[in-house]
């Protein structure tokens, strides 16, 4: 039964959860096991970059074993750690911000990321077309499935902002992959 | 305009692009990276426990002060309808208490300004 084994396994989350935020290490290091894969996916679709991806997927989890003791509710653990890899991809927006002309920046842009072909390169290309904060709001709105109301809890923007930056930043990408719309699945791969 | 049916399935697109990351390595790094992250933070704690208990050594006379004004309206009224024996005992130990007391007022807020 997966639906039973799905719930054993959200329970044995809530556990561990629990177990780290009292402070275990062995715990936590366990989440980061079971989380890791999702935290550095979001985090390369936001950024584009893996190896920059991986430094923040880095950050949110030390970020997130310095704060677990302030987590209300362990089986709000996942949205809990979602908001820190939304913040924490903002603040280094921000930074990126400051940092731009200065060679700092120029560095890191033009470090060597591994080259990725096919429909992973294509979707991160298309998603490089939108502004910082349009990329986030569609990648959460179709990537996590998030409501147009929850984005905006998540990032701290304005509900209409949010609306209009999914609505665009969904036609810009429609437009943009629109090869993979013509042909099924199946034919693709 | 695009055909609803030639438009891509963006939500399909992304579980597809999604690729399975796992990483022994990469949880290393983490653990790492947190206990670089606990070893400096344990420097600073004994930094500014340091620096505190300096600051309460520099400002022992006015403690003193503290602690003859505490004697003098709480602990001598009290010491006075009792026995010449708790008096030895209780002055001595006035000066210990508002020095724990300050020390530990000082450290809380240190903790709580600086750790959260």
């Amino acid at each position: 039964m997966p639906g039973a084994i799905r719930y054993s396994e959200r329970s044995l989350e809530i556990l561990i959860v629990s177990m780290a935020m009292a402070g275990d290490q062995e715990a936590f290091t366990e989440l980061v096991r079971r989380r890791q894969s999702w935290v550095r996916n979001l985090m390369r679709r936001f950024c584009g970059n893996t190896i920059l991806a991986d430094d923040l997927a880095q950050q949110v989890f030390l970020q997130a074993w310095r704060n677990i003791h302030q987590l209300k509710e362990a089986d709000r653990f996942g949205a809990w750690l979602r908001k820190l890899m939304v913040t924490t991809w903002f603040q280094h927006v921000r930074k990126k911000d400051v940092l731009r002309g200065s060679e700092e920046f120029a560095d890191e842009q033009s470090s060597t990321a591994p080259i990725i072909t096919g429909l992973v390169h294509d979707l991160d290309r298309a998603l490089a077309q939108l502004s910082d904060n349009a990329r986030t709001c569609v990648i959460l709105s179709h990537k996590e499935g998030m409501t147009s109301e929850e984005v905006a809890e998540t990032t701290g923007m304005p509900l209409g902002t949010v609306k209009s930056h999914i609505r665009r930043g969904t036609k810009t990408l429609q437009l943009l992959l629109s090869d993979y719309g013509a042909v099924p699945h199946k034919e693709r791969i | 305009m695009m055909n609803d049916e030639m438009k891509p399935n963006l939500l399909g697109l992304f579980s597809e692009a999604e690729e399975n990351l796992d990483d022994e390595g990469f949880v290393s790094r983490v653990t790492d990276r947190i206990n670089r992250d606990k070893r400096f933070f344990r420097l600073i704690r004994v930094g500014i426990s340091g620096v505190v208990f300096l600051c309460l050594f520099q400002l022992a006379p006015s403690l003193q002060e503290l602690s003859k004004f505490l004697n003098q309206f709480l602990f001598q009224p009290l010491v006075e309808l009792h026995s010449p024996l708790l008096t030895q005992i209780l002055y001595p130990l006035n000066n210990v208490i508002v020095l724990v007391l300050c020390g530990l007022i000082i450290l809380r807020f240190a903790r709580n300004k600086l750790f959260g």
